[in-house]
């Protein structure tokens, strides 16, 4: 059954890595026609840590995840062949997450690999230096962070039949803003509300992605003051639960 | 090719088993099915009438019943040659029995008299039993 | 063999299925009627385990229902329920990688039946198709139990023909089928049951041959008045209009048209009544008489 979930990641995969690829040739084409800008940003550039880029990819797997997250929910107008196969509503539902956290993987991996190449390919390589270690902790973190978006988005809609896109498009207008209003001027008791309800926004728990300050969500902070690995620990647990009750809430609704 | 030709009326709205046992019945006795010859399988005549298999399995145990057709398992129905001609009599004057009674009632319900009836019998037998005259 | 015993559906203050019981045994086709509303549609979603019954259980071939059940039941919902964007092939791809008793080689003939284009997007086929193209879903596995829920919706009359011969032909090999339709032309003759729903509650049932002659009518007329039926008034339901009478015979018409001849009546007619009728009478409320 889970057939069908595989041709809806290939078909996303494959729109992405398209779009990818030509992002990658948009920015080597503007590098090029501008040498010189190249060599004059360069020297700012100091040594950094390729780490960070890892960091960055994360968005590859938060896009796939948000454009994947709603599609068991999208099931629903085929009830008729999904619910009718000889197998555990729960098996079908974690067949679809198995395939769904594959494809995030790959949507995670062609970004990386594109800023990998845009990297090499505009000479900038030189300025980087690859810290093994801290690549891990920024992968299992980056990963933790898009398994966590996709499955609040899918338990958000697990019982909203048909709007399982709109909760993924929706999803990032929360995250997005839900992190930046921690810094909002607003009275006490609305300021915890919001920093607890921080507590479900995956960007929060990403935080600082790289060691030279580049954060992810664009400026957002974390409110989380945990190293990597325990804050990838936490995603991870988060997702795991989201996505436990998700699977939950679709087999036991009723079509 | 099917030894006769069946069709039942749904929306005639006599029971389908009995419009085609009347029709199998009418078959052995006017000879269109004779002693020994093979009925359809219950799943070819339900298949050419699109009728429920159950349908034409109730007619061919009526017609058992009757005595008008043996089935031998692994080898299907055939007409009985067995008293077959005394079954094949019972059913020509079962389906004429019937249809005289109809004809009969309907008379009487158009308010035709009992001597208006016998003259019209009385015709009928002399058009289809010419030789009975002499 | 289909057993329903006491099946119930409430949603909020509406019985949507109240206390349903029919049992349909192997070999069988039943037609499930009603007029839209009537619960069919929620009947079959309870059979299935799609929408939870509130009492009452279901057995196929003499077992609850679990996932295993899909194994050897055939399923046709409604509206047909298809991927868009995915092919025909594909479609059948999800059956043959998910039912063990995927036959391919029945679903190649099917599609030759039905004349579908493999290569066709299920957006882009026509609404018989789309009927067509969930029928074959229902039917590669052979399955032994088939519940189709207005089957020929949207198919010519040639395909209508096709698909009776199919459900025709599952039955003599000894599947038990429960059929919803509205065209009663084509149940009348392929199914030898019916179960007749109003009101979510199920009020005619049974052997379709039996209700017909069960339901067939006489009337009699007599000359100047009516006179005494005597026991006939007690055995069954009697109908005066004039100098006529209608007897309700219950199944032994024949026998009741000789005793108003017995009578004196001058003229003794015997009323079929065909599906269609026994339809029509047990989902009247009346309003249209």
């Amino acid at each position: 059954m889970e057939y069908v979930e595989i041709l809806r990641a290939r078909r996303v995969l494959f729109w992405f890595g398209l779009s990818s690829l030509g992002c990658l040739a948009f920015t080597l084409m503007g590098i090029y026609w501008s040498h010189a800008h190249v060599n004059a940003g360069g020297s700012s550039f100091g040594s950094e840590n390729l780490s960070s880029l890892v960091g960055i990819a994360v968005f590859g797997g938060i896009i796939v995840a948000t454009a994947l997250a709603g599609n068991l929910n999208a099931e629903h107008t085929t009830t008729a062949i999904i619910w009718t196969r000889p197998r555990s509503r729960e098996a079908i539902a974690w067949r679809y997450v198995a395939v769904d956290l594959a494809a995030i993987l790959a949507g995670y991996a062609i970004v990386l690999a594109a800023i990998v190449v845009g990297v090499i390919a505009s000479g900038l390589m030189p300025h980087f230096h690859v810290d093994a270690a801290r690549s891990l902790t920024l992968f299992a973190l980056g990963m933790g962070g898009a398994a966590m978006w996709y499955g609040l988005v899918s338990v958000a809609a697990a019982r909203l039949e048909g709007h399982g896109a709109r909760v993924a498009a929706l999803s990032w207008a929360v995250f997005l803003i839900g992190g930046g209003v921690i810094a909002a001027p607003v009275p006490d008791l609305l300021h915890y509300v919001i920093v607890a309800l921080n507590y479900l926004n995956p960007l929060a728990w990403l935080g600082d992605l790289s060691s030279s300050g580049v954060h992810a969500g664009g400026g957002i902070h974390s409110v989380l003051h945990l190293d990597p690995w325990a804050r990838a620990l936490g995603a991870w647990a988060i997702a795991l639960v989201a996505i436990v009750a998700s699977t939950k809430l679709w087999s036991t609704r009723e079509a | 090719m099917p030894p006769a030709f069946f069709s039942v009326d749904p929306h005639g709205g006599a029971p389908l088993y009995a419009q085609l046992t009347e029709q199998i019945k009418r078959a052995v006795a006017i000879g269109a099915l004779s002693a020994g010859e093979r009925l359809p399988t219950v799943k070819g005549l339900a298949h050419e009438l699109k009728l429920n298999p159950n349908t034409v399995a109730r007619v061919y145990r009526e017609l058992e019943r009757d005595g008008i057709i043996a089935t031998a398992p692994g080898r299907g129905s055939f007409v009985r040659e067995n008293g077959a001609v005394g079954e094949t009599r019972r059913a020509a004057t079962d389906v004429a029995t019937s249809a005289v009674g109809d004809a009969v009632r309907e008379a009487r319900s158009l308010g035709v008299t009992l001597n208006e009836v016998r003259a019209i019998v009385a015709e009928s037998i002399a058009r289809w039993y010419p030789e009975e005259q002499k | 063999m289909i057993a329903i015993s006491g099946l119930t559906k409430r949603y909020r203050d509406v019985l949507a299925v109240d206390d349903v019981s029919l049992e349909i045994p192997a070999g069988s086709i039943c037609g499930l009627l009603g007029r839209n509303g009537a619960g069919k549609t929620t009947t079959f979603k309870c059979l299935l385990g799609f929408a939870r019954a509130d009492s009452g259980e279901v057995r196929f071939d003499g077992e609850p229902l679990t996932p295993q059940t899909f194994a050897t039941l055939g399923y046709v919902p409604e509206r047909p329920a298809l991927y868009g964007w995915m092919t025909v092939d594909q479609h059948l791809e999800i059956a043959r990688r998910s039912q063990p008793g995927h036959d391919a080689a029945r679903a190649k003939e099917l599609l030759a039946t039905f004349r579908l284009d493999g290569r066709k997007k299920a957006a882009r086929l026509s609404k018989g198709q789309q009927t067509a193209l969930a029928l074959i879903l229902a039917l590669t596995h052979h399955p032994s139990i088939l519940i189709l829920d207005e089957p020929a919706s949207g198919l010519d009359p040639v395909m209508q023909r096709v698909v009776l011969d199919i459900l025709i032909d599952a039955a003599t090999s000894g599947a038990t089928i429960l059929i919803s339709s509205h065209q009663i032309s084509q149940i009348d003759r392929a199914a030898d049951r019916v179960a007749i729903m109003r009101d979510g509650k199920i009020v005619v049932s049974g052997v379709l041959d039996d209700l017909r002659e069960a339901s067939r009518v006489v009337e009699a007329t007599f000359d100047k008045i009516i006179p005494d039926l005597g026991a006939m008034e007690a055995e069954m339901r009697v109908e005066r209009a004039g100098t006529s009478v209608r007897a309700h015979a219950n199944g032994r018409a024949d026998a009741v048209a000789a005793r108003f001849g017995a009578l004196g009546a001058t003229g003794v007619r015997v009323l079929d009544r065909s599906l269609e009728d026994l339809f029509l009478d047990a989902v009247d409320d009346g309003e249209n008489r």
